[in-house]
Formats: C-alpha cells, sequence, structure tokens
C-alpha cells in the first residue's frame, strides 16, 4: 500500500501544492508593492495637496473677490477640489452675509453644477459623496437632485440624499422627504431620516403637522419623535391631540413636547399620560413634568413615586428630589404611603443629587426637632437599613 | 500503521486546504468591507451625531480586579470620553489591593444609599459609590465573583443606560471611540444588537494621562508579534465575519450591547472562562431562537488600546486562558450545532470554531505526530514536506501581510514608514519559534480545560505610566 507521502506527489495534489507555493509569493510580492507604491503615491499627494492649499489659502481673498483668475484653480482637479473644500467649511460658520456670498461664488463658477452633474450621473461611492457635498453647499437648487436619489435602488444612495438633505437644514428640504415617507413609507432607517427632518424642520416645526396628522405607523412615531424635540408653544393644541393617540410611542413623544406648552393646558394633560398603561409614556410624562418643575406637579409626581415600574418611580424620585423649599413636605408624604419602593427611590434620589447627608442633618438639627422630623429620620434611616434586601415589585420591562 | 498514516496525512492536507481557503475568503471579504466602511465614514460627520437629540445615551461597564497601577488613567481617560450623556460604572470586584482606595483617593468618593436591581446573576454587592466632582461616575464595590463575567454583570445591573459599553480597567479608548461604534448601531437599531470595535496594543505608545498621545509600535518582538496578531484577528477576522453575520465574538475589551437584550439573554453567565465569546454565541442564540432579524456588527475605526503581555509567561497563562474560554463557550453551546433554527451560525460559524479554532492544536499535533511516524516508517517524502512546510509559511506570511494591508489602506494607526517595515517584517518571521509556543500555550490551555483546573492566574502589567 502506498502511503500518502509517497502518494501525493504523483497525484495533482503535489502539482497543486507547487502552484499553491508559487501563488503565495506572487501574493505577498503584490501586497508588499501595493503598501509601497500606495505610500509613496499618498506621500507625493499630500506633499502636492499641502502645497496647493498654502497657495491658495494666501490668495483666499483675491479668488474669493475674483481678483485671481477662476481658470488658475478650475483648471486643476486637486486645486478645485480644495478651493471646494475650504469653501464648504467657511460656509458651514459664515454669518447670513458672507454665507450667501460663499453661495454666490459657487454659483458664478460651476461648482454648483458640477456637482449637481456628478451627484447625477456619478458611480457609487462617487455619486454619494456628491450628494453629501451637494447638501453642504445649503443651497436650494441641490433639493431636487438630492430628492431625485431618495427614489435609488441602492440603500446607500438613499441614505446619502437624505444625510445631503438633512445637511441643508433648508425647510424646502424637509418636503421631499416627508413626502416619500408618506408615500412610500420608512425605506431608510429611522434615525438618519430623523436626524435630516430634525435639521431641516428647526426652524418651522409647524411644518410637520400637515403629515403627522396624516401618517400612520412607524411614520407616524417617528414624525411625533421629530415634533416633539422642536415643538412650539403654538402647537400646543396639536401636541394635547396626540396625547390621546392610540400608538403609545406617539402619547410618548406628545408627553416630551408638552414641556413647551403653557402650564395650564400641559398639567392636566402630563397628568393622564402620568396613568397611561403603557410604562415608558409613564416614564416620559415623569420627565416632562420634571422639566416642568412645578410645585402643582408634585401630588403627580408623588403618585409616579408609587408606581409599578421602577424606572417610572426612580424618575419621579429623580424630580421631586429637586423640589428644595417642598422637601419635608415631599418626604412626609412618602413615608405616610408606606410603600418601601418609593422611599427607596427617594432615599436612591436624595443619594444621586448629593442632599441625603444634608436632609439627614437638616433633621437631625436639634434646635428644628420635633415629633414629626423625628419621625421622617426614623422612616429614612430603616429606609437605608434595608434598601438592598428588598426586591423588585415588577419585572424588568425595558426597552430602547 | 501505514494504512494510518496514509489516512491521516490525507484527512490532514485537505483540513489545512480548507483552513488555508476560508483564511483567504475572509481576507477578501475584509478587503471589501473596510473598504466599504472607510467610503460610508466619508460621508457622515460624527459630530451631527453628537449633536443629535435621538444619540441614546450609554453606560460604559469598567470591571477591574487589582488595577491600582492604571485604574484611575483608564477610568480619567473613560470620562472625557467624546459622547453625549456617558455613565461610567467602574465594578471593584473583590480587589485585594489599593484599587477602590486610589479611585476615592482621586475621585472624591462618597458611599451612596442607592437602590440596586439584581437584573443579572452576580455576587453580593457591599456598596455603591459617588463622585460629587464627576456626576457621572458610579464605583460598585463587591465581593471577589471569580470571575471578570460576575463583575460585568454587576455594572450592568447598576448602569442606567438603553446601551452598555463593556470595557476593560486596563484599556484606553480613543476619545471618539463611542461615536465611531455608534454611527455604526444608530445606521440601523432596530437590527444592530451589539457591536464591537477593535482592540490595539498600547504598549510602546505615548499615553498621558490616560490618553493616548501617540500610537506607536512596541520594541520588544513578543509585543509587536502581538500587534500582528490582533490586526489579523480584528481587522481581518472579525471583519469578514461580521460582514457574513456570523461574528462569533465581541472582544470583552470593548464592545457595546443593548442593554434590554443583554438582561434578556440573561448577563454574563458567572461561570464563563471565555466570557465574551460565551455571551455573543447567547445572544445569537436567543435572537434565532425568537426568529428576529438582527445583526452583531464589527466595526474596525473605534480603537480600544489595551496593553498586551510583554513576558512569555503571563501571554503563555493569557492564550491558555483564551483556549479554555473557546472550549468552554463552544462547548456549553454545542447544542447550536448544524440545528437548523440557528442559521448560519449553528451550520457555519460554530463549527468553523469547533474545527479551525479550539481543536486546531490538537490536529497540528496529530499532523506533525503522523509526520514523525511516516518518517520513522521510511515513507515520508522529503521533497513534498518540503514543499508543503515552504507553502505553510507563504500562506500565512501571506495573511499576515493581508491583514497589515488593511491597516494601511484603511485606519493607519501606524503611520511612519518605519513601523509599517517592521510589521511586514515580523509578518516573516512570526512563523519560528512564536507559533510552536503558541501552540504550546494552547494545548496546555485544553488539558487545563479538561483537568477542570479554571484558576485565574494573574498577568504582569506595567501600566499606562510606563508606556513610553
Amino acid at each position: 500500500m502506498e502511503s500518502f507521502s509517497n502518494w501525493l506527489p504523483h497525484s495533482n495534489s503535489g502539482y497543486f501544492l507547487m502552484d499553491a507555493i508559487f501563488a503565495s509569493f506572487v501574493g505577498i510580492a503584490a501586497l508588499l508593492l501595493f503598501i509601497v507604491i500606495r505610500r509613496a503615491r499618498r506621500r507625493s499627494y499630500f506633499r502636492r495637496h499641502d502645497f496647493q492649499a498654502f497657495t491658495i489659502r494666501k490668495q483666499w481673498r483675491e479668488i474669493l473677490s475674483g481678483a485671481v483668475d477662476s481658470g488658475f484653480w478650475r483648471g486643476d482637479p486637486m486645486r478645485r477640489a480644495i478651493v471646494q473644500d475650504f469653501l464648504l467649511r467657511e460656509l458651514d460658520t459664515a454669518s447670513p452675509k458672507d454665507r450667501s456670498r460663499f453661495q454666490e461664488f459657487i454659483r458664478a463658477n460651476g461648482l454648483l453644477d458640477a456637482c449637481i452633474e456628478q451627484a447625477r450621473k456619478g458611480h457609487a461611492w462617487q455619486r454619494r459623496n456628491a450628494l453629501v457635498t451637494l447638501g453642504a453647499t445649503l443651497m436650494p437648487e441641490a433639493i431636487s437632485t438630492l430628492a431625485e436619489a431618495l427614489d435609488d435602488c441602492q440603500l446607500e444612495t438613499r441614505l446619502a440624499a437624505v444625510r445631503g438633505l438633512g445637511r441643508t437644514g433648508l425647510t424646502q428640504a424637509a418636503k421631499p422627504l416627508l413626502e416619500r415617507l408618506m408615500t412610500d413609507g420608512l425605506n431608510i432607517p429611522a434615525h438618519p431620516i430623523s436626524n435630516a427632518l430634525l435639521r431641516c424642520c428647526e426652524e418651522h416645526p409647524e411644518v410637520l403637522l400637515p403629515y403627522l396628522r396624516r401618517a400612520k405607523g412607524e411614520v407616524r412615531e417617528i414624525l411625533a419623535r421629530i415634533a416633539a424635540e422642536i415643538a412650539l408653544p403654538e402647537m400646543a393644541d396639536e401636541m394635547i391631540l396626540l396625547a390621546g393617540d392610540p400608538l403609545p410611542e406617539v402619547r410618548a413623544s406628545a408627553a416630551r413636547a408638552l414641556t413647551v406648552v403653557p402650564l395650564p393646558l400641559a398639567l392636566p394633560a402630563l397628568a393622564g399620560l402620568a396613568r397611561d398603561p403603557v410604562w415608558f409614556v409613564r416614564l416620559r410624562a415623569v420627565a416632562s413634568l420634571d422639566v416642568v418643575r412645578h410645585p402643582r406637579a408634585i401630588p403627580i409626581l408623588l403618585e409616579a413615586l408609587r408606581d409599578a415600574n421602577r424606572f417610572v418611580r426612580l424618575r419621579a424620585a429623580a424630580a421631586l428630589s429637586e423640589f428644595i423649599k417642598e422637601r419635608t413636605h415631599i418626604l412626609e408624604n412618602v413615608v405616610d404611603t408606606h410603600d418601601r419602593y418609593a422611599l427607596h427611590a427617594m432615599i436612591s434620589a436624595l443619594e444621586l443629587a448629593g442632599d441625603f447627608g444634608k436632609v439627614v442633618e437638616d433633621l437631625s438639627d436639634p434646635s428644628q426637632h420635633d415629633a414629626a422630623a423625628t419621625r421622617l429620620l426614623d422612616a429614612l434611616r430603616e429606609g437605608v437599613a434595608n434598601i438592598w434586601t428588598a426586591e423588585p415589585v415588577d419585572p424588568v420591562a425595558e426597552k430602547v | 500503521m501505514l494504512r494510518f498514516i496514509n489516512i491521516s496525512n490525507h484527512a490532514l492536507f485537505y483540513y489545512y486546504l480548507a483552513a488555508n481557503l476560508i483564511y483567504l475568503a475572509l481576507l477578501v471579504t475584509a478587503i471589501v468591507s473596510s473598504t466599504t466602511h472607510q467610503r460610508r465614514l466619508a460621508s457622515i460627520r460624527i459630530e451631527r451625531i453628537k449633536a443629535s437629540p435621538f444619540t441614546p445615551p450609554i453606560s460604559v461597564v469598567m470591571p477591574a480586579h487589582n488595577e491600582q497601577e492604571c485604574i484611575v488613567g483608564s477610568v480619567l481617560s473613560t470620562l472625557q470620553l467624546d459622547y453625549p450623556n456617558l455613565e461610567v460604572v467602574v465594578v471593584n470586584d473583590g480587589s485585594t489591593d489599593r484599587t477602590l482606595a486610589e479611585l476615592t483617593r482621586h475621585f472624591g468618593l462618597r458611599r451612596a444609599n442607592m437602590l440596586y436591581h439584581a437584573n443579572v446573576p452576580s455576587a453580593p454587592v457591599n456598596g455603591i459609590y459617588l463622585s460629587d466632582a464627576h456626576p457621572g461616575l458610579i464605583v460598585v464595590d463587591k465581593e471577589p465573583g471569580g470571575s471578570k463575567a460576575d463583575a460585568n454583570n454587576a455594572g450592568v445591573n447598576a448602569a442606567t443606560s438603553p446601551y452598555i459599553c463593556v470595557l476593560d480597567a486596563d484599556a484606553i479608548l480613543e476619545s471618539n471611540a463611542l461615536l465611531r461604534i455608534m454611527v455604526v448601531i444608530l445606521s440601523d437599531p432596530e437590527r444592530i444588537v451589539a457591536a464591537g470595535g477593535i482592540v490595539r496594543a498600547v504598549n510602546g505608545s505615548l499615553v498621558r494621562n490616560g490618553t493616548l498621545i501617540e500610537a506607536r509600535l512596541p520594541s520588544r518582538p513578543l509585543e509587536i508579534i502581538q500587534v500582528v496578531e490582533y490586526l489579523r484577528a480584528f481587522l481581518l477576522g472579525r471583519e469578514a465575519w461580521a460582514r457574513w453575520n456570523m461574528l462569533p465574538n465581541i472582544s470583552g475589551a470593548f464592545g457595546v450591547f443593548r442593554r434590554d437584550l443583554l438582561i434578556r439573554a440573561g448577563g454574563y453567565r458567572p461561570a464563563a472562562i471565555g466570557e465574551d465569546f460565551d455571551l455573543v454565541t447567547r445572544l445569537h442564540r436567543h435572537l434565532l431562537e425568537q426568529k428576529t432579524d438582527y445583526r452583531i456588527e464589527f466595526v474596525p475605526d473605534p480603537v480600544c488600546w489595551t496593553e498586551v503581555p510583554s513576558d512569555l509567561r503571563s501571554l503563555g497563562r493569557q492564550r491558555a486562558r483564551w483556549q479554555k474560554g473557546l472550549l468552554d463557550a463552544l462547548r456549553r453551546n454545542s447544542d447550536m450545532l448544524f440545528r437548523w433554527r440557528y442559521g448560519r451560525i449553528g451550520a457555519i460559524s460554530l463549527p468553523y470554531q469547533w474545527l479551525f479554532e479550539s481543536l486546531a492544536p490538537l490536529f497540528e499535533v496529530v499532523g506533525l505526530a503522523t509526520i514523525a511516524l511516516a518518517a520513522i516508517y521510511g515513507v515520508l517524502n522529503g521533497v513534498f514536506f518540503f514543499r508543503f512546510l515552504i507553502y505553510g509559511y507563504a500562506f500565512a506570511t501571506l495573511i499576515s501581510i493581508g491583514s497589515v494591508l488593511l491597516e494601511e489602506i484603511t485606519f493607519r494607526r501606524y503611520n511612519r514608514s518605519r513601523d509599517i517595515f517592521i510589521l511586514i517584517l515580523f509578518c516573516c518571521f512570526e512563523h519560528f519559534p512564536y507559533r510552536q509556543l503558541h501552540l504550546i500555550w494552547r494545548l496546555q490551555g485544553i488539558w487545563q480545560y479538561l483537568r477542570s483546573d479554571f484558576v485565574w492566574k494573574p498577568l504582569k502589567r506595567a501600566g499606562f505610566s510606563s508606556s513610553h
């Protein structure tokens, strides 16, 4: 019988091995060559780039004023890229007056047209980069090209278009995004589109409202979430209506938005949301009551302190710990409930705020010592003693 | 006997061939995946993520056991991370040195009577400490749990954010690492449930006040070899497996998880030796059983710098422990193998881990033994054997240089030509005697696992202050 070692060299494996050795060494040589050439090219590129950037920076004012002929930089791809880069960077931080001057320069020198051309006809990443760059020009002319790209079959291109539209920060740019959301639903992950819409609608959040009224399901949740971030007091009626929405995410967003609504309207709505059947709606309502921070919110927060969900309890406690003047009254109420979970949440919140020691010290002060203070002090001490032995009353219910 | 030699040599030849083909596929996939990621990053501005109100808070959990040398620097560096709404939970896991004292002294900790709910199991907690100067810092002092998993669980219990970042106490995160990892998670937060970043060796780099000032290659050969190994493991292996959505592991040194999911999966298994591998496998299991559409990602640009062992003894202990951890996690999840409901994890990823990672040392030993037997019986074909050795050397070098290429074309943390030259040199010379030592350490790991020797043996560390 032939052994492996005698057999293999006469079979295909023997020849294969020689080929494999050859291929491996060729592969190594190719990789090394690639690394060396790439490093050399990069070094040379950055050296040239640095020199050109320096030259352009020296003549920047003249280039902008037109004193330097545009042929100086337009004909050379590297110079053109540097000028475009400088312009976009300055646009980002420019005052409105300077911004329109830069934008006029971009228009007049054909940079915008070139960018639009690339965003329409470029391939793959070249096109995607052009879309994002187009958004960075902050110009309304970019919107139609960016909107076209929202219908692209590739997700990456659609994402680039969304980022581009968001980057313009223009209210008009929100329209194509909203229209697509309404007609096609969500064909882009929610986070990038939310960020883009947030930027576009920041100055005029009311543009969201007609779409919010018509939207359903996930799109409605997203629009409500964005509206909650940028809501204005004038949108109070709409936000109060949202507080009764059948979708919990929408109600939670309404709870967030109610912080900007006048207190007489906000408090009853928040009180209702703080008793919502869904825990994260109650949590948002309690967080908003913390932002409102009005003594009239204390009874609602005290009720939330006895919530079945511990996140709600802890948030309510954190909100209550901020009412410094009313602290004794709040603590008396907490002790009166005989709810150890509420008491533990309150102790935790006071500790987090760094105030627990002071509360105990104040209650122990002999000059103000009375029966009520003694009772509170005893309750707090007892609460501290068994804070770690208590099991949570509720199963953990969490959701991102 | 000759028949045995014949069969085993055939089997090993094809085993080796299959392994090399897989490595080649990993290399090609990693190159495609890394360059795509790099291009995608060009259109994203991470400062927008930072400014966005939709960016969720993160709790960084740092388990620490006898880390007095580096704990203050690590915590300082973590507190300075560029991320909105950051909470840092340090878990002092029954340290017998001055870890807690150093933290108390430096951050002015005060003991707080705070609620602590054990959602996932961990050893009893002795106390929770807060810092008035650093409101985002929570220190959990607990009884020694005997494992990092136990400490991680205590951190998960104390954390309050929807995302948990688990970070080694002897590690330094680059300041925008969390933003960079969240760029990927937030691109599809419903599906991406966890993501790991890259871990690199900090040895030799310039570190000041817990912040990496300049990345440099270490000067000791043993440390440089580990740099190559880390590049190969992360930029090549994890990048490719993640691309196929079969990532088997997120490094325990740096990974981000959805907290709710971590709790639902039961947290870390306190008895786990390789708690990171075990957790990710159980996450796969949990999500596949729920028929969830999910992804576990590897993100190659957020960097976690960690000190790698600089002496053979420590390195040997570390590698033996890794081997034990791998075996332990694979054995406990062996019921997932070739089961329809576990999809590609059960059909490809776990069988690969069994065959080409955990049992590879045994195959190597059997291979060496049969070659020796063939020589003894006079049937060894010297020419073929010599060619086979050359092929093995050339292919392994090709794969290692491929990972250096990935570093070069994408993330370029080692920017000096000299560093790249040294890395390539070590790609060529790591095969002897380091590979053989590595084989011995892994065999030790298997032996210790079979003997149920799970005692954690400490590694010698210099701390960051000496990382110059």
